[in-house]
């Protein structure tokens, strides 16, 4: 079960290039592609025909060439032409999906088209700040998005998982963890005072002495991220809410759009966007590397557990992994999951809603009135037989 | 559907150490390791929290670290430590298991905890063990359902075709005479192949000139261990009985340790009197045996993936198959008998 009344992320910008690009959201193949002038198309993967992926096909100018019989098909979906064939069903095509490229996201709604609304979008703006840098990357995640969103709202994981480049123990252990929930955004902050400095901050933010550092983790649904990572000399500043969205001294930002494919395979779009006076062009290269040794920890961790849920199907699915135990530090987690089941339950009662609506308005028209009366009998010989 | 009141295989003792070793038993994720003295340990591996395998994890002393968020296990599966929080809940815990040492393997009982059954321990790789043998360990993680496996091991005429290259010839499929016996639960498959050409791996490690009297003897222990003694001695000189000239013998032990209802973990030991000093050969004559376990493994794996594809196609057993049918009783019985408790 997914939200589908949502933008998510289905590329990188610079992932759809000159050829269709084929990916899997919401359990839904969907084909990319861009018309003659860059603007993206988001069409169903699946010709109306016999169902071969239209990413497979040839663009011709802005339409597309299925493969196989060599249907062609227009950027709304509206088939267009059958190789010998003059006339056809003018509803005949595929599914057309509405797309918005901004800041190097391409988004797709997924959800009723007339509720598709732009300002829905949620902007990442520094992803194309000349003045920050970015390293980014697209990870096929063979696991739930719903455990890379517990992952991220629980960094006292920092400590060890990634005890090698941005993790110390006192992530975990000196950590004054606080979490706040407005409307369907929950958001984590955790402030460590007067601790010494993880590898990464040491070698980059060059603090010899102990330190404050805070991470903010702000989750907004359906799976988007905004974190935020500062760090400055203790005693600058009074530790505090005042700080947690600046990045003090040092400090960077990293941001995860998150795309469900399927129950058990997730797309993760995550970049790092810092300041360039922060990191030298120099040390940019080291610094990516230890940024992208951590994502890919998280990609282990995130496989390790789908497999370990996959040995035991009897178990606990993702949603409630967590159902044997709690610490203290999952409270953002079980906010984040009440949230997301709240929105599913409201999506699903709007869904009723809207198609009650729309068949009230046909019932007097299409319904004849001989087969109302016919349930009526049923009813009246029921209450008979009860 | 697995028999739980038993000691499996779990791994080779050289295979246990200090870092935690992940196998999935009977369907449970085990992760094995070593406390500082040297005690093997055995846990549910599957962290209480966010269940990631503790065998990612790392040993801190004698406990053993999650590696994600960094809850601490001691050796019995309790939670020792929660950063950042001083109270541990009860119920944060891990399943222990008995686990147990001998004979180069390390057994785990998969049972009730509390009622590990010192009797049942296996002593079918004691031969690894005797001074003056030599003997080598085999791992292989195998795609098919454990049975596959014992119904190789009961009816051993496949030598005669997936074997052909080394241990195997016509003969031992076609002119066996086959004796099979039960008793309890044990069940004992003799084979015997009289007056034969020798097999490329007796002629040259037996050194016989003419033809041979064979035989076979496979041992069968529930839930899934064999014992099989091949041999073979110049042809009529006694060998039926005991004697023989240019008698000569090897033993295979096998450890089955069901993974899951189509995969399997496979252990298998060859041992045997060291008969020459010339190290060449003893090489030579382990690497043609392992090559049979590769024979059969590609058997398994292939008949795993054809029952995926219509578990409801018809099989038919044939006059050899008496050993298999009676091993696939006893556990069968041995199931009902777990389950009536």
């Amino acid at each position: 079960m997914f939200l589908r009344n949502h933008w998510y992320v289905a590329a990188w910008s610079d992932e759809l290039g000159k050829d269709p690009l084929a990916v899997k959201m919401l359990n839904e193949d969907v084909m990319l592609y861009r018309k003659q002038d860059g603007t993206p198309v988001a069409l169903e993967d699946r010709c109306a025909h016999r169902r071969l992926p239209l990413s497979e096909g040839k663009l011709r100018g802005d339409t597309v060439e299925c493969a196989y019989h060599g249907l062609v098909y227009d950027c709304s979906g509206t088939c267009i032409k059958i190789p010998g064939q003059g006339r056809w069903p003018k509803k005949l095509g595929v599914k057309s999906y509405p797309v918005v490229e901004r800041h190097q996201f391409i988004y797709v709604w997924m959800g009723d088209v007339e509720d598709a609304d732009e300002a829905l979008i949620i902007d990442f703006p520094l992803l194309t700040n000349p003045e920050w840098g970015v390293t980014k990357i697209h990870l096929d995640i063979k696991a739930n998005y719903l455990l890379i969103i517990d992952n991220l709202l629980e960094l006292s994981h920092v400590a060890y998982l990634h005890s090698s480049t941005i993790g110390n123990a006192p992530v975990a252990e000196n950590a004054d963890v606080a979490f706040h929930r407005e409307g369907n955004a929950v958001r984590v902050m955790r402030e460590m005072v007067d601790v010494p400095a993880a590898r990464t901050y040491a070698e980059f933010g060059g603090e010899a002495a102990n330190f404050d550092r805070w991470q903010t983790s702000e989750f907004r649904p359906p799976a988007y991220f905004l974190i935020n990572n500062g760090s400055e000399a203790t005693g600058l500043r009074q530790p505090g809410d005042h700080r947690l969205w600046d990045r003090g001294e040092w400090g960077f930002q990293v941001y995860h759009g998150i795309t469900p494919a399927t129950e058990k395979t997730t797309h993760q779009f995550w970049a790092i966007c810092h300041p360039l006076a922060m990191v030298p062009k120099k040390g940019r290269k080291e610094f990516y590397r230890q940024c992208h040794e951590v994502i890919w920890e998280d990609v282990g961790v995130y496989q390790a557990q789908q497999v370990s849920l996959d040995t035991d199907p009897e178990g606990p699915s993702a949603d409630d992994v967590n159902a044997k135990v709690r610490i203290n530090y999952d409270g953002a987690f079980f906010e984040a999951r009440r949230v997301i089941k709240r929105m599913l339950k409201e999506e699903a009662a709007a869904a009723k809603a809207k198609k009650a609506r729309k068949s009230k308005k046909r019932t007097p028209k299409k319904s004849p009135v001989g087969w109302i009366s016919v349930r009526g009998e049923q009813r009246a010989l029921q209450q008979a037989a009860e | 559907m697995f028999l739980r009141n038993y000691w499996y295989l779990a791994a080779w003792a050289r295979d246990v150490g200090r870092d935690p070793l992940g196998r999935v038993m009977l369907g449970e994720p085990v992760v094995l390791f070593r406390k500082q003295d040297g005690t093997p340990v055995a846990l549910e591996d599957r962290c209480i929290h966010r269940r990631l395998p503790l065998s990612m994890g790392k040993m801190i002393g004698d406990e053993l670290q999650c590696h994600y968020h960094g809850l601490v296990f001691d050796c019995a599966g309790a939670c020792v430590k929660i950063p950042g929080q001083d109270r541990i809940p009860k119920s944060a815990r891990v399943k222990s298991y008995p686990v147990i040492e001998r004979n180069q393997c390390v057994f785990v009982w998969m049972g009730d905890p509390a009622k590990p059954d010192q009797s049942k321990i296996p002593t079918h790789f004691n031969l690894l063990d005797e001074e003056g043998w030599t003997s080598s360990l085999v791992y292989r993680p195998v795609q098919g359902h454990y049975e596959l496996i014992n119904d190789n091991l009961l009816d051993l005429s496949h030598l005669a075709t997936v074997h052909a290259s080394t241990v195997g010839t016509g003969h031992v499929a076609d002119f066996a005479d086959v004796e099979t016996e039960h008793k309890g639960q044990h069940i004992k498959v003799s084979r015997w192949t009289m007056d034969v050409p020798a097999a490329t791996t007796y002629q040259k490690f037996g050194d016989y000139d003419g033809n041979i009297d064979r035989w076979q003897v496979s041992e069968y222990f529930p839930p899934s261990y064999f014992r099989i003694n091949n041999g073979a001695a110049s042809v009529n000189t006694g060998a039926r009985e005991g004697k023989g000239e240019k008698r000569w013998d090897f033993w295979v032990s096998h450890g089955i340790t069901p993974e899951s209802e189509t995969s399997t973990h496979y252990f298998w030991a060859l041992a045997h009197r060291t008969w020459t000093n010339n190290q060449d050969d003893i090489e030579e004559f382990h690497r043609q045996c392992h090559h049979v376990v590769g024979e059969d493994l590609a058997v398994f794996d292939a008949q795993q993936a054809c029952i995926d594809l219509d578990p409801s196609a018809p099989t038919l057993d044939i006059r050899y198959d008496a050993g298999p049918m009676m091993a696939r009783r006893i556990i069968d019985e041995l199931l009902e008998a777990e389950a009536a408790g």
